[in-house]
């Protein structure tokens, strides 16, 4: 078979478009110097969608290209560490996770202390900023605030029936419950399988992990104490963390083992749960979808798990100044207020928090302002590894392997024997 | 290509320098368009896989440390006395001679069926028949992995799932028996590969050795037991190997969506360990480690079933 040269050139022509593309700079976005990007390590989800939504607000203002690169959270803590620990260079501002991050983010990572690359009268606006500065550096910068919260039927909590046959069991009225003694009667009390079940945890290890901070830092304890250097897993607080855990799980629904929050969302929706603690990410869809049937509440402890992705710019950040123009922009008044309308998560600045348009959209803003001082996250500075530990002695005290005093005790003294809080 | 050849011959002809300079020029040609796959191969096979021994013998942990250093066996000595690794391994043994026996059985069970009804189809509903059900195969293993997953977590769920409803149970599958439904989601989505080779297998078959068999009054029975089988067994056990090597090295994503490995570490296979080491522990040296260790487990597995074949009769 003989072809004409004119059919030879056009089979070379995929050859070498191909070749040209290799040989190009492979940018995608359409801008004259590197200087003009913001490069951006952030996680997929709702709260990367409102900064994405929002950036060309940004890249108006500032004329600097936002490249807002969305990872899986499977990848996000070996890029986080890449960037700031080993000093990869990649990106101008890294997202960081406040509750679990947090304190090898203060301890270990290489990054700008953005007090001296912001404004201060922005800088002073910031809610709880004490828990971002370390020996007065400030490491990051939180996109907002959210934590988890007790959900509950508000239908059943003011049916006059259930009122009355629970003051009759219990001694004392049906309303959210403000300690763990309360919270188990009102799990008990709604436990009607299986049409209902009284509570709902978790079980994937992940999840079961995220329950039992709850439980801990609801109980004032905490994973490690920074200062001696000590874990504190078999505190009196972590038993008594664990011992409410097994003691919850009996009025779970069955399968929950090898469910996740996200599950326990579409039970209560269903109508097969009474009642869960959860991020308040929820409260939206269910003020959307059931306003009259779930209520919200604090949660029944003193303390409260910090959720929040936190901006940090990395010492080897290749643009430091334009991820300080993208921060400043995240935590402007303009920005933080969007967010909050759009997210339903509450602003990070004092002036946005009064706000009377946010104060409108934040149904329930005042339930959220008593747990906001509260806050806390894991002070030890291996919380993926500290986290699995944490649900394999769960998943003893659980299959009675071991009690749950003897469980923490596993993970103190055999576990993770000889480990520090900061490593 | 005879005037092509008669060309280059007198070339060589010429002279013997001009015989080398030929020859070279087709040495350095075949280099040059040798040399791009040797770098491909180099670069993403043979790299990783060194990178992952030189790893194996270091502690690199960068959240602890960015320095990577020397430690010896040390990362051995901790996957050979560690409980979660010995009960992972256990698992994922138990998973793959389980899973690849479903897979075996039921796909050489339909790959029989089919391929007689294939054979046998004389009329045109039975072609069409033959041709659907193929077809209908296929979409387990054209589905996405998560997307298969998910399906079977929706079935087997304990309040909403189709198949508790349809039994009449009250049964949590994946927390109370979460190993072998993970086994039986895997099962379904890879029995179609089993199932489509044997089908090809039994196909090529002569046609005339059935003949033969039936004349000297075999039954259906005896002519898989004494034809197709024997016939197909090189495949079954090529089949049955790769699917042991795949089945003990990937199993990954079914787990990950299904039960994430529990309820506690019940169906924590020997992939997500690795994984969870890797890049939720960041503890490379040690998920390094227990990379070698399942590269190493996975070869002996398809050697031994692959000399199995060669010294059974066939």
């Amino acid at each position: 078979m003989r072809f004409g040269i004119g059919v030879r050139l056009l089979a070379l022509l995929p050859a070498v478009a191909l070749l040209a593309t290799a040989c190009s700079n492979g940018t995608t976005t359409t801008t004259s110097s590197s200087a003009k990007v913001v490069r951006v390590l952030a996680v997929a989800g709702p709260e990367t969608d409102a900064l994405i939504k929002y950036a060309p607000d940004f890249e108006k203002s500032t004329g600097i290209t936002a490249s807002i690169e969305q990872v899986a959270r499977p990848l996000w803590g070996q890029r986080k560490v890449r960037e700031l620990i080993e000093n990869a260079g990649l990106y101008d501002v890294v997202m960081t996770g406040g509750g679990d991050d947090n304190l090898w983010v203060k301890y270990k990572a290489h990054v700008k202390d953005l007090s001296k690359l912001l404004p201060a009268d922005q800088v002073d606006q910031l809610i709880l900023k004490d828990k971002f500065t370390y020996n007065g550096k400030l490491v990051g910068i939180p996109q907002y605030y959210n934590f988890p919260m007790l959900f509950y039927r508000k239908d059943l909590f003011s049916n006059p029936t259930e009122q009355a046959n629970f003051k009759t069991k219990y001694g004392h009225d049906l309303a959210p419950p403000t300690s763990y003694d309360q919270m188990y009667q009102i799990a008990e009390f709604f436990n009607r399988p299986p049409n209902m079940y009284g509570f709902f945890i978790g079980g994937v290890d992940w999840s079961v992990y995220l329950d039992d901070t709850y439980f801990v830092y609801g109980l004032g304890g905490n994973y490690g104490d920074p200062t001696s250097n000590q874990l504190t897993l078999n505190s009196p607080q972590q038993k008594q963390a664990m011992n409410w855990l097994v003691k919850f799980s009996k009025f779970n629904p069955p399968g929950w083992q090898t469910e996740n929050f996200f599950d326990g969302d579409q039970l209560v929706q269903n109508g097969k749960v009474a009642m869960y603690q959860n991020w308040f990410y929820i409260w939206k869809t269910f003020q959307q979808k059931m306003p009259d049937k779930i209520g919200m509440a604090p949660l029944a402890g003193t303390g409260a798990h910090l959720g929040a992705f936190v901006a940090t710019i990395p010492d080897a950040a290749p643009n430091a100044g334009n991820g300080a123009k993208f921060i400043q922009w995240m935590m402007s008044a303009t920005y933080q207020k969007q967010q909050a309308i759009e997210t339903g998560n509450l602003p990070i600045r004092r002036d946005v928090l009064q706000d009377p348009d946010v104060r409108k959209a934040l149904v329930g803003i005042d339930q959220f302002e008593k747990v906001l001082p509260n806050l806390q996250y894991n002070q030890t500075t291996w919380v993926g590894e500290l986290s699995a530990g944490v649900s394999e002695a769960i998943a003893k005290a659980l299959k009675g392997d071991l009690s749950p005093d003897a469980a923490a005790d596993w993970l103190q003294n055999e576990k993770f024997k000889g480990r520090k809080a900061i490593e | 290509m005879s005037s092509r050849r008669q060309v280059r011959g007198s070339r060589s002809r010429g002279s013997a320098a001009g015989f080398l300079t030929w020859n070279r020029r087709v040495q350095f040609t075949g280099i040059g368009l040798t040399l791009p796959a040797l770098v491909f191969a180099f670069a993403f096979m043979v790299y990783p896989v060194a990178n992952v021994v030189f790893l194996s013998f270091h502690q690199y942990s960068p959240i602890r440390s960015a320095d990577t250093t020397y430690t010896g066996l040390s990362n051995y000595s901790w996957l050979a006395t560690s409980d979660i690794v010995g009960h992972s391994i256990w698992v994922t043994i138990v998973f793959t001679v389980v899973s690849v026996a479903i897979e075996m059985a039921v796909g050489l069970a339909l790959a029989t069926l089919l391929a007689t009804l294939v054979i046998e189809s004389r009329h045109l509903f039975g072609r069409v028949l033959s041709r659907v059900l193929l077809s209908s195969f296929i979409l387990p293993f054209a589905a996405p992995a998560i997307a298969g997953a998910i399906a079977w977590k929706m079935l087997l769920h304990p309040q909403f799932g189709p198949v508790d409803a349809i039994l009449r149970t009250d049964i949590a599958w994946f927390s109370q028996f979460p190993l072998a439904s993970v086994i039986v989601a895997d099962a379904w989505k890879t029995m179609p590969f089993v199932l489509f080779l044997l089908f090809a297998a039994i196909l090529s078959i002569e046609p005339e050795q059935y003949e033969a068999a039936r004349l000297d009054g075999a039954n259906g029975w005896q002519e898989f037991r004494y034809l197709t089988l024997p016939s197909i067994m090189p495949v079954l056990a090529v089949v049955a190997a790769f699917r042991a090597v795949d089945a003990f090295t990937k199993i990954f994503d079914v787990v990950f969506v299904t039960t994430g490995g529990g309820p506690g570490n019940d169906t924590q296979v020997f992939p997500l360990l690795i994984w969870r080491t890797a890049f939720d522990f960041l503890n490379f040296g040690q998920a390094s480690a227990l990379a070698v260790v399942a590269v190493l487990v996975s070869a002996g597995l398809g050697a031994s079933l692959l000399a199995i074949r060669r010294l059974s009769p066939a």
